[in-house]
């Protein structure tokens, strides 16, 4: 049992998952489920999905939270490459890639979580938000192409209409400039 | 690439060989972790959303009943029970073998149905296995053009022809054996292929013709003449799908040395 879970790192926490301790998932569960919650529907579009694979992305931590190695990388991004994966499997399996792309589906009203009123990591957000302000529009819609619809530079390419290698230059400029950006603050903090 | 790799954005021979790379290259797989932070951060650049609060009730159900589903207890009445008391009353036991047989009718239907799918599915599980062997068997050839000696790699870009196609060729400059891999190049026509060419000096000595994958690759196993496995050139030519002595077609994409 973990008597004073918010004092708790995120490494902590996986590591009390991994001896089975439902208390630490909950917690993980409670620390993450905005910022996860909101990738997962901006990749699916679906709540019903989104509430789906984020109870996969739990199960699945409970299973492999022994795999995770903190020598290797920070449980953020574990955690967050896990979601990610999960949700682009399920966005392929359902075929809906184009579908669900080319369609507006407003969900931005519903559950969603005033930021001004919720300091959930605030400043790595402000942080984040600055730094793609910082890319061109064009390294920036390449990279979020990539995230948040789980593209491949080829179908990146095919998107925007621009020629592959162009596409591959953009995006590798992109995330070199994103990492010089977000560097000093992610020695410091825990992203 | 590995900072595309982060993004999962890397597809056709650039993918296969990263993932080749990584298998022996611990410095590129500890970079790929500080990409992946990069890309991670991507995330915050996503709204923060609420769900539902039954989402979070489901998660700590599952993982207390993930041991209990041996334990479950049975969902299915016994089947006897049910006919037993079908046939209790004598004057319906006509309907009730009619029913029967109409059951037994449709069981045979469905099983029909499912065998036939199954054998489907059989076939393209068949299908997938044979295409992993021969990924495999590529890969391992692969391997050992890389680890050898002589390997060298060129990159062969697309021309005005096919600005979007891109193309790696690895090889052993002393043995010759050459692996292919290309993407960005449309299906060739019907009764059309592309073919690879050695250029040694400015004369093209043909390569094998190959066909472009639905997945949108092309690979190929070719072998280098020996006048040109040290100083040739390549280039990749459409031709008729049998292949031709020399190139017809203009050149989509050429080495750039």
């Amino acid at each position: 049992m973990l008597p004073e879970s918010k004092q708790l790192t995120d490494a902590n926490l996986l590591n009390a998952i991994a001896r089975q301790d439902e208390q630490a998932l909950a917690s993980l569960y409670d620390r993450y489920r905005l910022i996860l919650f909101g990738l997962l529907m901006r990749i699916l579009r679906s709540r019903e999905e989104a509430e789906d694979v984020l109870q996969e992305v739990f199960l699945q931590v409970w299973r492999r939270a022994s795999d995770f190695d903190p020598q290797r990388g920070r449980p953020f991004t574990w955690l967050v490459t896990l979601a990610r994966s999960r949700a682009i499997d399920r966005l392929r399996q359902l075929g809906s890639r184009e579908r669900v792309a080319s369609s507006v589906i407003e969900f931005a009203g519903e559950g969603m979580v005033d930021a001004a009123e919720n300091t959930f990591r605030s400043e790595q957000r402000q942080l984040v938000a600055a730094a793609l302000t910082e890319l061109s529009e064009e390294q920036r819609r390449a990279l979020t192409l990539a995230y948040f619809e789980g593209l491949t530079q080829a179908e990146i390419a095919e998107r925007l209409r621009s020629p592959l290698g162009t596409v591959k230059t953009r995006m590798r400029s992109g995330m070199i400039k994103l990492r010089e950006l977000l560097s000093q603050q992610m020695e410091s903090r825990a992203f | 690439m590995l900072a595309l790799h982060a993004l999962s954005a890397l597809d056709g021979s650039d993918l296969r060989m990263m993932e080749e790379h990584l298998v022996s290259c611990s410095t590129c797989r500890e970079d790929l972790e500080g990409w992946r932070d990069t890309a991670g951060a991507l995330a915050h650049a996503g709204e923060l959303l609420e769900p539902s609060p039954q989402v979070r009730a489901r998660i700590l159900e599952g993982i207390r009943s993930a041991g209990k589903v041996d334990a479950a207890s049975p969902n299915v009445l016994p089947l006897q029970s049910r006919l037993r008391q079908a046939f209790w009353v004598p004057r319906y036991a006509a309907i009730a073998a009619s029913l029967v047989f109409v059951a037994l009718i449709v069981g045979l239907v469905i099983l029909w149905q499912q065998s036939r799918r199954a054998n489907q599915e059989l076939a393209k599980l068949s299908a997938q296995y044979e295409q992993a062997q021969r990924d495999r068997e590529r890969n391992q050839k692969l391997l050992e053009i890389l680890n050898s000696p002589g390997a060298r790699v060129a990159e062969l870009v697309g021309t005005n022809e096919a600005p979007a196609a891109h193309a790696v060729l690895t090889y052993d400059a002393k043995s010759g054996q050459a692996i292919l891999m290309t993407n960005g190049l449309p299906p060739a026509p019907a009764g059309k292929a592309y073919q690879l060419w050695f250029i040694v000096g400015n004369l093209p000595m043909p390569g094998r013709v190959f066909a472009i994958e639905p997945n949108g690759t092309g690979v190929s196993s070719d072998q280098l003449p020996l006048a040109a496995a040290k100083t040739a050139g390549f280039a990749i030519t459409q031709e008729s799908a049998a292949g031709a002595t020399s190139p017809t077609g203009p050149i989509l994409l050429r080495s750039s040395s």
